[in-house]
């Protein structure tokens, strides 16, 4: 028995919800790290149950599944690498207390 | 060759005493001496050459400023009257440099007055000896100045340095009618030198009285002739034996020279004559007149060289350049030697007042004795040279001119008699009115050149009396004979009467101290004296009429540049000034507005839209977020 | 001699003033003797040049031309003929004599000799260039470092001086520069050449000729100076050091009758011809009102000033005669000018070095304390008021003749500026040297021998052209004689 294509959207949208959320309120920077790593997550299961309803003669969205996990690995370590830098020079990574960008 | 050593000599003395004078100190004239001495011997020389060929010119000649076209050709000319003249300088001039090294003894400049006398020398000779009208102006001109650097030798005097400055300036009046009758002859009359004068005449045509009279203008300022006359007197300030070289016997003859050189341009036109002959007669009557009322030893004698000079004019004026040069050699012997005496008296005295003189004769026999003989050549006593000059003039005159100019002649004559004799008296006889003083007599270097001269004061008339057949005449002019045929007889006994009332009512009025006049008369005739008695005001309306406006228009002229002309200049600079203010203003205000208000509102722009970037991530994510949202909705309609 | 005698007497002091500049500044003896070599060098070059000129030819001589700007045909082309030989001998004598009067300068000598320098290949390049364009460069190199020495070096109101002089010559110069631009526009094939300009004429209309001589006539008449143009010359002249006053009224003013002489005479042969009245009338008013205004100063250097606008008068008389004698008295006058106020400013000069004063009413009995200093002065002055048998009196006699064979009455009333100018120099002696001494100049020391050897040069020249006026005639006479050819009159003699 299939799990409806919906309930997967919906499992989605609830993470990416989830996701969104964390990326707008935490304040400490690894944790909207890690908000966004669910975000991308959240837009690979909509890829893979997208994939799963049109037929496996197609591995396209499966392909643009492999790519944004390489790109999130990606993402994780230049932002890991990014905030440990931050950490280093400023002693906090807390994303209010960093306004270096201030117009 | 020998023609223009007799120039280059003192010439040459001139540069050696200018560059090394003060190192020779007493031995300076020595040059000089030697150098005029030189010019003496080769004048002689030359005249002895032109008497043995029956008066054949010498002549040699170089081109000075060659042109395209015509070039002129310079040189020196010695034929009779320029020989003659030429003799004069020397002669006398020897003997005035003579004189001058006793009298100028103990002058701090000493060997500078030596020098400026060697540059007069040169200059007067080549002035004399030019055959050509440039030439002769040039040694006019170097004459005149050493005339400036002389009569204001002791500059220290401010009226000696006045006087010399005033004798330039009318001189060069003067010069300015010479050359604008050479200026004349340049364009009209074919060429400048001397000789083809009846070509050169024809040439000029209606313009040859005009050329006359403008050549005896410049003659006038150089000899004093009124109305250019006011220089002389003044120029006595210098030392004495420059009065007696340059301005009686030599420089102011030059004019009588020049007259007498271009005598065929007058003789064509008599108009011309009668101008020369009104000048001379008024010249030589009112200076005679002021002669009788001066006191000062030297203006008596500078007003009779005015006199006589104008009494040669008379002489030229009546168609006889024989009888003008006759008077002009036998009055540069005795004026020479009254001034020659006049300065040994002046040297003895230190002052030159005659009021203060008398009795002069008992300490300066020499100096009295020749002084005397002058005087009465100078009356026109015979045989004595001046009575010969005399009378050939006066005889001329009665044969060539109107009556008018005869009666000024004589009254000239009696005058003259009568102011010479006055001076004679009251410097030499009765008794000395100063009696602080110590006259002496002068030391040898002054003496002998007095004795020297009274000889030729006395006799060198006879060279041109019948005793001698006239032969200056005929030296001078071998085709003119005389001319005595168609003058009255009773001139010559006249002029001897004449002399003899003059002297007799001197003697009458100043050594017996008789009145001439009665008591009501003198009273009445006080103002003429007064009149007389300065100068007839000349130099007062001279001083208004010329010196003063010229001045104020100077100063009008600077003011004008200074007020108008530059005002204008730096107005327009100022103008530029304002012009460009005003377009500064423009372009900061306007070009500049915009550009600015440009950047202005940019700036402002982006101060309002930089407020979004704060710099926190999260605000941003809510931006994209809300975004996000937007465009859902934007796509979704 | 070398075919390239021009330019080495134009760029030897260029050469010189960036030697100059690569001497350390302490070396100031150095400087001096860079300075005075390579002038001394141009003088004996110049003179070579005297000498080996061929006097009876037409045309130019030594000429050198290499093409320059071969897109619009300009030509470095040099050249010398009977009218620049005086000048560029006056040009070559003044520098030589400026530098040793330059001794009174001592600040900032290095800056002061490499601009002297500097302008010295002006003044010969102007003299020499038969290109417009060449010669418009020229005649504009002069004014920089002239702006900067009278700014610099000058006296109280130097910058006043400096900038009135710069400014008025460079209006002037504008014009000029009109003016050149259409004689080429107005050639075919276009050229910048003088000669050949001269040969094939300006293809314009009447009124165009007009303006083009005009456009000269500004820019010639402001460097003469001509009334009304002449109120910077008294500014400058008294401003400027005592060296850089004897070049500009020496070399300076030269600069705008030499130009009439190359430029307008030749190129517009026609309007010159008709402008010879106006030429004429102004040159009297020069005489008379310049010997006016001088009569009334009262400062020993703005008196000789003024004397110059009076002397410049006989220059345009000359001018305006168009005929041999007048041409050569310009000419000529021009040159004795240069030697005779060159002399008299540099007297001017050690005086004031030695009193601090110009004004003549301080001065008196001069004559009794400094007698050879006094027979400089009478034979300047002399020379100045046209004594025969000294230099100014050739050429102003000449110039008359010339004026009054073409304009008599003119001529007649600018006779009268002889007396007015007489009496100048006459009260100026009788100022300075006559009178009672005064004490407060008691330690008044006679003119040493430095300042004897500036002078002496001078008053030889102005004595040997008094006496032997054909020396410098004889150069000039074949090329006026050709130049009157060209303006077809060769009236009179």
């Amino acid at each position: 028995m299939l799990i409806p294509t919906s309930h997967i959207l919906v499992v989605s949208a609830g993470l990416f919800a989830l996701g969104l959320f964390g990326a707008l309120t935490r304040r400490n920077a690894v944790g909207i790290l890690m908000s966004i790593e669910l975000i991308l997550n959240s837009a690979n299961l909509n890829l893979i149950a997208f994939s799963r309803s049109w037929g496996t003669q197609q591995a396209d969205l499966q392909v643009a599944v492999l790519i944004v996990i390489g790109i999130a690995a990606a993402g994780a370590v230049a932002g890991l690498a990014l905030i440990l830098a931050i950490s280093r020079h400023r002693q906090t990574i807390q994303a209010d207390e960093i306004k270096e960008l201030k117009g | 060759m020998n023609l223009a050593l007799i120039p280059l000599l003192p010439a040459i003395s001139f540069v050696i005493l200018i560059l090394i004078g003060r190192r020779l100190g007493k031995a300076a004239p020595l040059i000089s001496l030697s150098a005029l001495l030189g010019s003496l011997v080769l004048s002689i020389q030359l005249f002895l050459q032109i008497t043995a060929s029956h008066g054949h010119p010498v002549h040699a000649s170089m081109v000075w400023l060659p042109m395209a076209e015509q070039s002129f050709r310079f040189g020196f000319l010695a034929d009779p009257l320029s020989i003659t003249m030429c003799l004069v300088v020397t002669v006398i001039g020897w003997m005035i440099m003579l004189y001058s090294t006793g009298y100028m003894t103990d002058d701090p400049r000493y060997s500078r007055f030596f020098a400026y006398l060697s540059l007069f020398f040169a200059a007067m000779l080549t002035l004399v000896l030019a055959d050509h009208f440039v030439l002769l102006y040039i040694g006019w001109e170097v004459v005149g100045l050493c005339s400036y650097l002389l009569i204001s030798f002791w500059f220290e005097k401010p009226s000696a340095a006045a006087a010399g400055k005033k004798a330039f300036l009318t001189t060069r009046v003067g010069d300015l009618g010479l050359l604008a009758a050479i200026l004349l002859m340049a364009k009209f009359g074919g060429n400048l030198n001397f000789g083809n004068w009846e070509t050169k005449a024809q040439a000029l045509g209606h313009l040859t009285p005009l050329v006359a009279v403008l050549l005896f203008w410049g003659a006038a300022g150089k000899s004093a002739q009124f109305p250019l006359h006011v220089w002389l007197p003044d120029a006595m300030e210098g030392p004495t034996p420059v009065s007696a070289l340059i301005h009686a016997a030599t420089m102011v003859a030059a004019g009588v020279y020049l007259v007498a050189r271009c005598m065929p341009l007058f003789l064509a036109e008599p108009s011309a004559l009668m101008v020369v002959a009104t000048l001379a007669a008024i010249t030589s009557f009112f200076a005679a007149t002021i002669a009788c009322t001066q006191t000062d030893l030297k203006k008596i004698l500078a007003y009779s060289t005015l006199s006589q000079l104008g009494f040669m004019m008379l002489g030229l004026a009546s168609g006889s350049a024989v009888a003008g040069m006759f008077h002009l050699v036998t009055h540069a012997w005795f004026k020479a030697l009254l001034f020659l005496g006049a300065g040994s008296v002046i040297h003895a005295m230190h002052h030159q007042d005659t009021t203060k003189m008398g009795g002069l004769l008992k300490k300066m026999p020499i100096t009295g004795a020749t002084f005397i003989i002058a005087s009465v050549a100078m009356a026109g006593v015979p045989p004595l040279s001046g009575f010969w000059s005399k009378e050939e003039i006066l005889i001329s005159v009665g044969g060539h001119l109107p009556p008018l100019f005869l009666w000024v002649g004589l009254a000239v004559s009696l005058m003259t008699a009568f102011y010479i004799t006055k001076t004679v008296i009251v410097t030499f006889f009765g008794e000395c009115r100063d009696h602080h003083a110590h006259a002496h007599e002068s030391p040898w270097t002054m003496a002998a050149p007095l004795l020297f001269l009274s000889v030729g004061a006395a006799f060198v008339g006879l060279l041109g009396s019948p005793f001698f057949e006239h032969s200056f005449q005929h030296f001078l002019a071998p085709e003119e004979t005389g001319g005595h045929s168609s003058a009255p007889a009773w001139i010559q006994t006249v002029s001897v009467l004449i002399a003899a009332t003059g002297i007799g009512l001197a003697f009458v009025r100043y050594q017996l101290g008789k009145q001439l006049l009665p008591e009501r008369m003198r009273v009445r005739l006080r103002p003429i004296y007064q009149l007389i008695d300065n100068k007839y005001y000349i130099d007062e309306i001279y001083e208004k009429i010329f010196i003063r406006p010229v001045a104020a228009l100077g100063r009008l002229s600077w003011d004008f540049d200074a007020g108008v002309v530059d005002a204008i200049v730096n107005g327009v600079g100022r103008l530029t000034q304002v012009l460009s203010e005003c377009k500064r203003q423009f372009d900061e205000q306007i070009v500049d507005g915009f550009v600015n208000a440009t950047a202005i509102w940019t700036g402002r722009a982006g101060q309002t839209v930089r407020l979004l970037q704060t710099g926190l991530v999260q605000n941003y994510l809510w931006l994209a977020a809300a975004g996000a949202v937007a465009l859902f909705f934007l796509i979704r309609r | 001699m070398g075919s390239l005698i021009l330019s080495q007497l134009v760029f030897l002091p260029l050469a010189a003033a960036l030697l100059t500049l690569v001497i350390p500044k302490e070396r100031e003896s150095w400087i001096r003797a860079v300075a005075l070599l390579a002038t001394g060098m141009v003088l004996v070059l110049a003179t070579l040049l005297v000498f080996s000129y061929r006097p009876l030819l037409s045309g130019f001589q030594f000429e050198e031309k290499i093409s320059w700007i071969p897109q619009v045909n300009v030509w470095y082309h040099l050249g010398v003929d009977g009218i620049s030989l005086p000048l560029v001998f006056l040009t070559a004598l003044i520098s030589f004599v400026g530098v040793i009067a330059s001794a009174s300068i001592q600040d900032r000598l290095k800056e002061y000799f490499f601009l002297y320098l500097l302008l010295a290949t002006g003044m010969m390049g102007t003299f020499l260039a038969l290109d417009l364009f060449l010669f418009y460069i020229f005649w504009e190199i002069v004014l920089v470092p002239m702006y900067f020495l009278i700014g610099i070096w000058g006296g109280p109101r130097r910058e006043y001086a400096a900038i009135k002089f710069f400014l008025y010559t460079l209006a002037g110069s504008v014009f000029m520069l009109l003016a050149i631009i259409a004689c080429y526009f107005s050639s075919l094939p276009h050229t910048f050449s003088i000669p050949d300009l001269t040969q094939q004429g300006l293809r314009l209309s009447h009124n165009m000729q007009w303006a083009v001589f005009m456009g000269f006539f500004l820019a010639f008449a402001i460097k003469v100076p001509i009334f009304p143009f002449h109120t910077w010359l008294p500014d400058a002249h008294v401003e400027a050091p005592t060296p850089i006053s004897v070049i500009l009224a020496g070399v300076l003013l030269k600069m705008g009758g030499y130009g009439f002489f190359r430029i307008s005479l030749p190129l517009m042969p026609g309007i010159a011809t008709q402008f010879a009245i106006v030429f004429a009338v102004l040159g009297v008013i020069n005489i008379i009102y310049g010997a006016m205004v001088a009569l009334a100063q009262t400062d020993f250097k703005k008196l000789v000033a003024y004397s110059s606008v009076s002397h410049m008068g006989f220059v345009l008389l000359g001018l305006g005669a168009m005929n041999l004698p007048g041409f050569n008295g310009a000419a000529l006058e021009m040159f004795n000018h240069g030697m005779i106020t060159g002399g008299m400013f540099l007297l001017v000069g050690v005086l004031y070095d030695r009193t601090h004063t110009r004004n003549l009413a301080d001065f008196g009995g001069l004559g009794a304390k400094i007698p050879v200093y006094s027979g400089l002065l009478i034979f300047f002055s002399m020379a100045s008021l046209g004594l025969p048998a000294l230099s100014g009196f050739v050429g102003e006699f000449l110039s008359l003749m010339g004026g009054f064979l073409s304009f008599p009455a003119i001529t007649l009333v600018s006779v009268l500026g002889l007396v007015v100018g007489a009496a100048i120099f006459l009260l100026l002696i009788q100022k300075v040297l006559l009178g009672v001494f005064q004490t407060k100049w008691a330690h008044l020391r006679d003119i040493n021998t430095r300042e004897l050897l500036a002078i002496v040069p001078l008053m030889a020249m102005v004595l040997w052209v008094g006496l032997f006026p054909r020396t410098i005639l004889f150069l000039q006479s074949t090329t006026l004689g050709n130049l009157l050819r060209h303006l077809g009159s060769m009236k009179g003699w």
